[in-house]
This record gives structure tokens, C-alpha cells and sequence, in this order.
């Protein structure tokens, strides 16, 4: 087939195929964002659909938006705060999964530190359950710990 | 369990997190919460000790303001920190009392100054000694004795910093002309070249980019009264000293400080009225120092006398502090100034008495015991 004549990245648009196999259009320069999808399009050429075994079509919507501001550079605290509101912890977690599989990495930091603020002022307890770890102290070592540390746990005194 | 990845049917269950996104979600959270999360398992324990988690999360890290306050009542000194205050807020800073290491009470020496690098303040105590402390995690060390402590007497300046060749930290204590070097982690001093000047203006050097740097001022030998001035810098790695060159400026009372990463300094007009603030764009290079502002404060209240900036903002906005002169007594007050519009905007924050400068720092996980 004839060489086609290289469009400017800005105007091509790239198939993507989820892993349950629904599929989502993005602007080349979107997709150069996305360091893996840039790696497959490489790979296996812009012109077929490439396939993102570990993004689902839940996700995969939001992350496009994203990108979408942020190649028109849009991407304001408004923008940010608009985009995490109604996201429930599981739902910031799976994205930040298929942040970190797609290798893009302003929505990595992003996500990271939205996760982070939304664990502070918690309690450790909060914490194990959020991220679903095991207590791996015996109630000795734990209280120990605790001990130690007391001045972390208190709040922060105000000035008098 | 362990991570898994997902199943097809995987919005349904509940996505865990591998160790190392873990590892970078902390990397966000301050150290108090940190030092708490110890508690939440042996590998998160781990984790949070480990010394190149603390360096990870040291690059995120939030920038504090510590000062020093007279209590009158007591007639001691306490030491209080809080958040950078942010541009937009107009609330009352909250300020955290500082728990100072119980063993050093009553030792605590703030006129000769405080420096600090990656979170942890350095400073002398009242009998000479050497002190490490980051008082984001509590922890301090006490150096060993100077070597030459009996002959030379307590270190008239000193400095600490970051050795990225060696990747530690190094305290330099200068004692008359002789000069000695302390490595974190072991316990002695090492002599090095003397310094090359005397008459420092400050007692605290100032760390930037791998170089400990003083200020020096001295008298022309014409004697016409003019004063020359030239920064002695001490490479930590190569531990030898080279003299930077500075502006031709007129003012009088000039002091060292860094923004940014550069060195700048700070030139005030006899009566503080204004200061003109320059920075070294690229360090060592004469012809890079420019001038970023000249601050002039012409607005109700004072005497001000105009201190140094202590920090810069996004925007070139600055966080200066300076002093209310009141009768038999010093009063730190903070302020923002806005080069756009010239205008120096007095923080909403309590009137306190105090010694020396605040000193900005970051809130670190890194231990002077390692």
C-alpha cells in the first residue's frame, strides 16, 4: 500500500480496545501522553486498534478526558477537583492502577496525591483497611510502637 | 495478599495496591502521618525508616517557617514552626511548638544562628557543642567535642550541608582560621585548608548547590571607610574554598541568604527603608547575579526595619520578614511583597519577640543518627 502522506500528530485520532473489549477514540497526541499506548502504537502502527488488556471501559472514558484537557492545557485546580469529586475510594484506586499501567504519568502524580489527602487526619486503622493489609504485630509490639510514637498521634496544638 | 492484577471481571472486586504504588502514595503524606503508618504493619515500618524512602519523599516535601520566640514570663526560648503561609490565606498561621530534645534544655544558643539542609537544623548549644536535629521525626545527636576546643575556643562559623559525592551530610565548624569537618555517622572531626578570611558577617553559613557559603565584609586599607565585601564558598565535596564576587551596590547592611536554589543577597538602605534583593542565577558566575526586586516598604506602622526574604513563590511574590522596633524589644512581623504592584501586605500573625531570622526548612524523615 502506498505511504500515505504523515498527517500532523494533532489531527490523527488512535483506536483503543479495552480489556472487556469496548472501544474509545483519542487523539494521537493524547495517546503520546500515555507512555505504554505509545510503546504499542510504535509497536504495532497507528493504524490498528490497540488493545489495553488492563483498562476496562470504566475506566478508560476518565482517563481520556483527562488527557483531552491536557493537551489544550486546561488543566486547572478546578478542572482537578471537579475531576476527583464523585470518584469513591475504590474507584481513585482502579484508575490509579490503570494510570500506572498506562504509564501516564501526570495523572500517576495526580491520583497519588489525591489518594494521599484523602488519608490524612485518618487513623491507622483506616489505613489498613483502605489499602486491605494485614496487622503483622503481635498487640505487644503494636502498643510498643505506639508508645514510641505518642507525640505523633496527638493533634497539632495550637499556639496559645 | 498479594497484588493482584486484574481479572476481567475486575470492577467488581476490590483493587489492591502493590507495595511499590504504595511506596509512592506515602511519599505525599507528611511525616507526622507517616511516623504513625509505622504501626500499620512490618513492611510499612520498614518502608517509612528506610533511608531512600526518606530521600523519595524528601523531593515532595513541604517547606516550614521555625522561629524563635521569647516567652517573657519564662524568659526562655521557644522554638515554634508552621506552614509556609500560603498567598491566599488570611487566617491566623498556626504555629506548632517545637519540643526541644529534653537533654539540651536550658542550652539552646539562638543568637549565633541555625542552619539546616534536607530537614535537619544545625546549631550550637551554650557550652560549644554541636547539634543535629530534625524535628519533624524528634530526633537529635550531639557531635563530639572540636579538636581544638580548648586552644580555639567555641567555632565562630559554621555550616551543613549535603555532600552529594559522598551522599551525607557534613557539618563544617571554623574556629579562628582553622577549620574542621565532621562526616554524619562517624564521630570525630577532620581538619581541612584554614579559611581563607576572617570577619564573616553572619555566624550561620549558607548551603547551596554542594557549597557552604559566608558573607565576609572588611575595610579597604585606604581606610576611606568603604567596605569590601566577597563570599568565601567551601565545596563539600572537594573541600576547598573559592571567593564569589558580588554586585557593586551602595547600601549598607547586607545579608546572605538563598531562594530558589540560588544564592541571593539581601542590601538594605541605612534606616531599612528598602532593600534590594539579588539573586546568582548560576552559581559561581559573576555575571549572573541580577537584581529580582527592590522592596521598599512606605505603608502605616513602623519603624520596620526590613529583614530578608525567606521565601519565594510561584509568582515572585516574597515572604519577607522584618522587625518593629519598640522600645527595649525586637518584634518579628512576616509580610508578602508583591513586586506588580509594590506593595508589602503585613501578615494577620501575633507580635512576638525574638532573636534571630526565621529560618525556613522542610519537614524531613531524614535521621542525623544514621
Amino acid at each position: 500500500m502506498a505511504q500515505e502522506a504523515s498527517s500532523s500528530t494533532s489531527s490523527k485520532t488512535i483506536s483503543l480496545k479495552t480489556g472487556d473489549g469496548e472501544i474509545f477514540e483519542i487523539e494521537a497526541s493524547a495517546a503520546k501522553q500515555m507512555k505504554t499506548v505509545q510503546r504499542l502504537i510504535d509497536d504495532l502502527g497507528d493504524d490498528i486498534t490497540i488493545p489495553l488488556h488492563n483498562v476496562f471501559s470504566k475506566e478508560l472514558p476518565k482517563i481520556i478526558e483527562y488527557y483531552k484537557k491536557d493537551i489544550t492545557g486546561e488543566i486547572t485546580k478546578d478542572f482537578e477537583a471537579e475531576f476527583v469529586k464523585d470518584l469513591n475510594d475504590d474507584e481513585v484506586k482502579v484508575l490509579f492502577l490503570a494510570a500506572n499501567y498506562l504509564d501516564a504519568n501526570k495523572l500517576f502524580e495526580f491520583l497519588s496525591q489525591n489518594i494521599a489527602d484523602r488519608l490524612e487526619s485518618k487513623s491507622v486503622e483506616y489505613v489498613r483497611k483502605y489499602f486491605g493489609v494485614e496487622n503483622d504485630f503481635t498487640p505487644e509490639e503494636e502498643s510498643k510502637l505506639r508508645e514510641e510514637r505518642a507525640w505523633s498521634f496527638r493533634g497539632i496544638k495550637e499556639d496559645e | 495478599m498479594e497484588a493482584i492484577s486484574e481479572t476481567l471481571t475486575s470492577p467488581s472486586s476490590l483493587p489492591t495496591l502493590p507495595f511499590d504504588l504504595i511506596s509512592e502514595i506515602l511519599c505525599n503524606l507528611p511525616v507526622k502521618l507517616l511516623l504513625q503508618l509505622q504501626c500499620v504493619c512490618k513492611s510499612w515500618k520498614s518502608l517509612i525508616s528506610d533511608h531512600n524512602f526518606a530521600k523519595k519523599h524528601l523531593r515532595k516535601s513541604t517547606p516550614r517557617l521555625m522561629v524563635s520566640i521569647i516567652n517573657n514570663r519564662h524568659k526562655n526560648v521557644s522554638l515554634f514552626d508552621s506552614p509556609i503561609p500560603s498567598l491566599f490565606s488570611t487566617l491566623k498561621i498556626q504555629r506548632t511548638k517545637l519540643r526541644f530534645p529534653n537533654s539540651l534544655k536550658n542550652k539552646y544558643c539562638s543568637p549565633s544562628g541555625v542552619c539546616s539542609c534536607d530537614g535537619i537544623l544545625c546549631f550550637v548549644a551554650d557550652n560549644g557543642s554541636f547539634v543535629l536535629w530534625n524535628p519533624s521525626i524528634r530526633k537529635f545527636k550531639i557531635l563530639p567535642p572540636l579538636n581544638n576546643a580548648p586552644n580555639g575556643g567555641p567555632a565562630s562559623y559554621f555550616g551543613f550541608g549535603y555532600d552529594h559525592l559522598t551522599n551525607n551530610y557534613k557539618v563544617v565548624a571554623v574556629s579562628l582560621k582553622e577549620v574542621s569537618v565532621y562526616i554524619l555517622g562517624t564521630d570525630f572531626w577532620r581538619t581541612i585548608q584554614d579559611f581563607p578570611h576572617s570577619s564573616c558577617s553572619e555566624s550561620s553559613g549558607v548551603f547551596v548547590s554542594g557549597t557552604i557559603n559566608w558573607l565576609t565584609e572588611y575595610y579597604d586599607h585606604d581606610g576611606a571607610s568603604s567596605i569590601s565585601r566577597v563570599i568565601v564558598s567551601l565545596d563539600l565535596a572537594k573541600e576547598t574554598y573559592q571567593k564569589l564576587s558580588l554586585p557593586d551596590l551602595n547600601n549598607s547592611l547586607w545579608t546572605l541568604g538563598v531562594l530558589k536554589d540560588c544564592l541571593c543577597i539581601c542590601a538594605r538602605s541605612w534606616g531599612g527603608k528598602f532593600l534590594e534583593v539579588w539573586v546568582m542565577n548560576e552559581f559561581g558566575n559573576k555575571e549572573s547575579w541580577a537584581k529580582l526586586h527592590t522592596v521598599s516598604y512606605t505603608g502605616d506602622g513602623g519603624p520596620y526595619v526590613i529583614g530578608k526574604p525567606l521565601y519565594i513563590y510561584e509568582d515572585n511574590k516574597l515572604l519577607m520578614d522584618f522587625r518593629d522596633l519598640e522600645i527595649g524589644m525586637v518584634k518579628l512581623k512576616l509580610g508578602f511583597y508583591d513586586y506588580k504592584k509594590d506593595t508589602l501586605k503585613i501578615l494577620n500573625h501575633q507580635n512576638f519577640e525574638c532573636y534571630m531570622d526565621p529560618e525556613v526548612y522542610v519537614e524531613s524523615l531524614i535521621s542525623p543518627c544514621f
